[in-house]
C-alpha cells in the first residue's frame, strides 16, 4: 500500500529558528501568519502531500518540536 | 502497543519526540543546538531503554535547567563539579546510568580538574561536552574553548594568544587518558552530522552499560546568540572555523 | 559489655562510621586527619563499601553530593583548609536538603597555617556551611570515646534534618590513644527516602535534586523549611556537659580538647578553694544556651577558653545577654593551653 506522510507541528514550542526550513528538500513547510504564545511565527505544514518522510526536519529540529508518521493513503488526511 | 502523544502506534512514527524529553519547553535560543543534544541523548535513552534507571547531572551554564527536560532522575550540580557528583552517585548505585551534560566553562574551564580525574579512575559514567566556544548564560565571555581571533564580552578585539592562551582541546587531551573507554567529536549542523552525533552519543552510553570505562561526547555546538548569527549562519561558522580548530572523529573506541 | 581497644581519634571516628553503616568515603590527604582515610581505605571494602580517594576536597565533598543524593550514609574528613575547600559543596547539600557527615579535625591556622591543634573552625563550622542562609549541625567530642559515639550518631541527624552534619575534633584529638568501647556494627538502613535518586524507577516519579530556584518565594520556603529543622534540632539536640562546683562563683566555658584542659583546672582550682564550674557544649550548633543563661544569674563572670582568638566566646555572649561579663583566655595557631595557665587566668580575672 502507498504511504502518505503527516509532519506534525508543536507550534507552541516552535521558536521559529528556520533550521526545518533550510533542511528540508521539498519545500513541505511555511512560517504561519500567527503568532504563538511566545510570540513567534511558528513553522506549519504547507504542502503535505510533497512530504516523502526523509525526516530532516524532525532530525535538525532543536526543539523537537516535529513529528512524522506514516499514514496509510485512505487514512491521510488532505488539507 | 503504545501509542504516541499523537496517538499514532509506534510502529507509524518515523519520528517522534523521543520519551527521554519531558513535555517542558527547553528555554534554549532559537536554532541553539543544546535543544539538538537534549534530542539526541534522549532519543538514546529511549532506544536503550535506559530512561528508568538513568540520573542526568545538571551542571552549571545554558543547560542549567537540564534536569527539567530529560525525563530522568536528576541532580543538579554546582558549577564544574558535575563529574565528581557523577562520581558519587556511580559509585553509591552502580546499576545506575549516570551523565554529566556540561558546558565549555563548566567542563574545560572550573570543571577542567573533575572531569580528567573522574577520567583517569576510570569512572563508568558519560559525559555529554557541549564546546560552543563561548559562556552562553552570563552573556558571551571567552571560553577556554573560544578560538583565536573570535570576538567575545571579554575579548572585544578577538582572542589574542599573547594575552589569554590558545584554545583547550579536551578531546585531544582526553585521549592519552587510559581510564577513557569512548572519546568522540561530533557536530550537529546538518542531517548526516547529527546522525553520526547520535551514533556516538549511544556508543558512549553503551560504554557505560557495558562497564567498560568512561565515555565522552564533545559536541561541537552553536551559540547563535553571543555568536551574533542566525541559527543557519552559525551552523556555517561551525563548518568553516570550528571544525578547522576541533577535527570531528573517533578519537578512542574500546571496542574498535 | 564489649571490652575496651585502644585507638585514637582518627580510627574511632572511622570505625563510628562504619559501625553506624556508613559505606561511602570519599576524601583527599591532609594532616592531621590521615588516619581516617587510611583505615576507611582498609575496612570500607570488607564491609562492602567504596572507598574513594578524590583529586580534591572541591571533588570530595561532591562525591559526598552524588552518594548522598542516593539516600546512602555518606561521610567526608579533612582538616582546616580543605574544609575551607568543602564550603561550597556544603551549601549545595544544604540547598538541596542532603544528609551528609563531615569531620574537621581542626588545626592551626588561617592560610596553610600549622598541623598543631587549634578551635579557630568554630565559625567555620556553626556559621557556614559556605553561602547562603546556612550553617552546620555542629558537634564537638572532648575524647576518643566520644569522637567514636558522635561519629556513630551523626549519620542519623544527618538524615533526620536532611543536612550536613560536623564533627569539630582537633590535632590532638585526632592523633591521642585513649581505650574506646566500640559499637556493635549495624546494616546500612534501606534508601527509601522519598527524594534518592537513582537505581530502578519502576514507575515512580522521577526525583530531582536542586538547589536551584529562580522564584524567590520558592527559594525562601526552602529556607524556611531549613530554617524549621534548625528550631526543630535546637529542641532536640542540644547536648552539654557540666563538670565541678555546684555552687560555683565562677564558670568556664569550653569545648573540645580545651574542656579537658578546664577540668584539670576546675580541681586545681578548688584544691585553692575557688569554685568553679565547665559548662562544655557538646552541639555548639543548636548550641547550649540554657545553661549559659541560668549560670549568669548566679557566677562573676564566665571565662570562654578556647583554641581561638575567640569564637566561643560569642555564643557565650549571646546566650549571657549582659547579664554578666564574659571574658577569654585563648591561645591559636596551634599553640596548647595548659591547666596552669587556665588556673592563672581565673585567679587573675576574679
Amino acid at each position: 500500500m502507498k504511504k502518505r506522510f503527516e509532519v506534525l507541528i508543536n507550534g507552541e514550542h516552535c521558536k521559529a529558528c528556520g533550521v526545518c526550513l533550510e533542511f528540508c528538500p521539498q519545500d513541505v513547510l511555511g512560517v504561519s501568519e500567527q503568532r504563538n504564545k511566545a510570540g513567534f511565527y511558528p513553522v506549519e505544514v504547507k504542502k503535505p502531500e510533497e512530504c516523502t518522510g526523509c525526516g530532516h526536519c524532525a532530525l535538525m529540529c532543536p526543539d523537537a518540536c516535529i513529528e512524522i508518521y506514516r499514514v496509510p493513503m485512505e487514512e491521510s488526511v488532505q488539507s | 502497543m503504545s501509542e504516541t502523544r499523537a496517538g499514532h502506534t509506534e510502529a507509524e512514527a518515523l519520528y517522534h519526540r523521543p520519551a527521554g524529553l519531558t513535555d517542558v519547553q527547553m528555554r534554549y535560543c532559537p536554532g541553539c543546538t543544546h535543544g539538538t543534544a537534549h534530542k539526541l541523548i534522549a532519543e538514546v535513552l529511549e532506544e536503550l531503554d535506559i530512561i528508568e534507571r538513568t540520573v542526568a547531572v545538571a551542571t552549571v551554564g545554558c543547560s542549567v535547567y537540564a534536569y527539567e527536560y530529560f525525563n530522568t532522575d536528576a541532580v543538579q550540580a554546582a558549577h564544574g563539579r558535575g563529574p565528581a557528583v557523577a562520581t558519587g552517585i556511580k559509585r553509591a548505585s552502580p546499576e545506575t546510568i549516570v551523565f554529566t551534560y556540561q558546558g565549555d566553562g563548566d567542563l574545560a574551564a572550573i570543571g577542567l580538574s573533575e572531569v580528567i580525574h573522574s577520567a583517569q579512575r576510570g569512572e563508568k559514567m558519560t559525559v555529554m561536552f557541549i564546546n560552543n566556544a563561548v559562556f552562553g548564560m552570563t552573556r558571551g565571555q571567552m571560553a577556554p574553548t573560544t578560538l583565536v581571533g573570535q570576538k567575545t564580552t571579554t575579548t572585544p578585539l578577538g582572542r589574542d594568544p599573547e594575552m589569554s592562551g590558545m584554545p583547550m582541546m579536551i578531546c585531544e587531551m582526553l585521549s592519552t587518558n587510559p581510564g577513557v573507554a569512548y572519546l568522540a567529536r561530533e557536530t550537529m549542523i546538518d542531517p548526516k552530522t547529527v546522525r553520526s552525533a547520535k551514533r556516538s552519543i549511544r556508543k558512549a552510553f553503551q560504554t557505560q552499560i557495558d562497564g567498560a570505562g568512561f565515555s565522552l561526547v564533545e559536541l561541537i555546538s552553536t551559540c547563535p546568540a553571543w555568536w551574533h548569527k542566525t541559527p543557519l549562519e552559525a551552523m556555517q561558522w561551525v563548518r568553516d572555523e570550528m571544525l578547522v580548530q576541533y577535527p570531528l572523529g573517533v578519537f578512542v573506541d574500546y571496542d574498535g | 559489655m564489649t571490652q575496651r581497644v585502644m585507638m585514637t581519634g582518627n580510627n574511632a571516628v572511622a570505625e563510628g562510621a562504619i559501625a553506624s553503616g556508613c559505606r561511602y568515603f570519599c576524601g583527599y590527604p591532609i594532616t592531621p586527619q590521615n588516619d581516617i582515610p587510611k583505615y576507611m581505605a582498609e575496612h570500607l571494602p570488607e564491609v562492602g563499601g567504596v572507598f574513594v580517594q578524590a583529586e580534591s576536597e572541591l571533588a570530595s565533598i561532591n562525591m559526598v553530593y552524588g552518594a548522598a543524593a542516593t539516600g546512602a550514609y555518606v561521610m567526608t574528613s579533612s582538616s582546616s583548609p580543605g574544609i575551607s575547600l568543602m564550603q561550597e559543596g556544603l551549601s549545595y547539600m544544604l540547598g538541596s536538603e542532603l544528609p551528609c557527615v563531615v569531620v574537621n579535625m581542626v588545626r592551626g591556622g588561617p592560610g596553610l597555617g600549622n598541623i598543631g591543634p587549634a578551635q579557630s573552625d568554630y565559625w567555620l563550622a556553626t556559621r557556614g556551611a559556605g553561602h547562603g542562609d546556612g550553617r552546620c549541625l555542629t558537634f564537638a567530642p572532648d575524647s576518643v570515646q566520644e569522637l567514636h559515639d558522635w561519629t556513630f550518631e551523626a549519620f542519623g541527624i544527618a538524615q533526620k534534618y536532611r543536612a550536613p552534619v560536623m564533627i569539630l575534633g582537633d590535632a590532638l584529638l585526632a592523633g591521642m590513644s585513649e581505650p574506646v568501647r566500640l559499637r556493635e556494627h549495624r546494616e546500612p538502613p534501606p534508601r527509601d527516602q522519598e527524594w534518592a535518586v537513582g537505581g530502578l524507577r519502576e514507575g515512580r516519579q522521577r526525583r530531582i535534586v536542586n538547589s536551584l530556584w529562580t522564584d524567590v518565594e520558592v527559594m525562601e520556603e526552602l529556607n524556611q523549611r531549613i530554617a524549621a529543622r534548625f528550631s526543630q534540632a535546637r529542641e532536640n539536640e542540644v547536648r552539654w556537659e557540666e563538670y565541678g562546683a555546684d555552687d560555683a562563683e565562677i564558670v568556664l566555658a569550653a569545648y573540645g580538647i580545651s574542656a579537658r584542659v578546664c577540668k584539670t583546672a576546675i580541681d586545681d582550682l578548688a584544691e585553692d578553694g575557688i569554685k568553679a564550674r565547665l559548662i562544655r557544649p557538646i552541639s555548639l550548633f543548636p548550641f547550649p544556651v540554657e545553661p549559659f543563661r541560668e549560670w549568669s544569674e548566679r557566677v562573676s563572670r564566665i571565662i570562654s577558653v578556647e583554641l581561638s582568638m575567640g569564637q566561643l566566646i560569642e555564643d557565650v555572649r549571646l546566650a549571657v545577654e549582659g547579664r554578666c561579663p564574659v571574658d577569654l583566655v585563648g591561645h591559636s595557631g596551634g599553640v596548647m593551653l595548659t591547666p596552669d595557665e587556665v588556673v592563672c587566668r581565673t585567679k587573675e580575672l576574679l
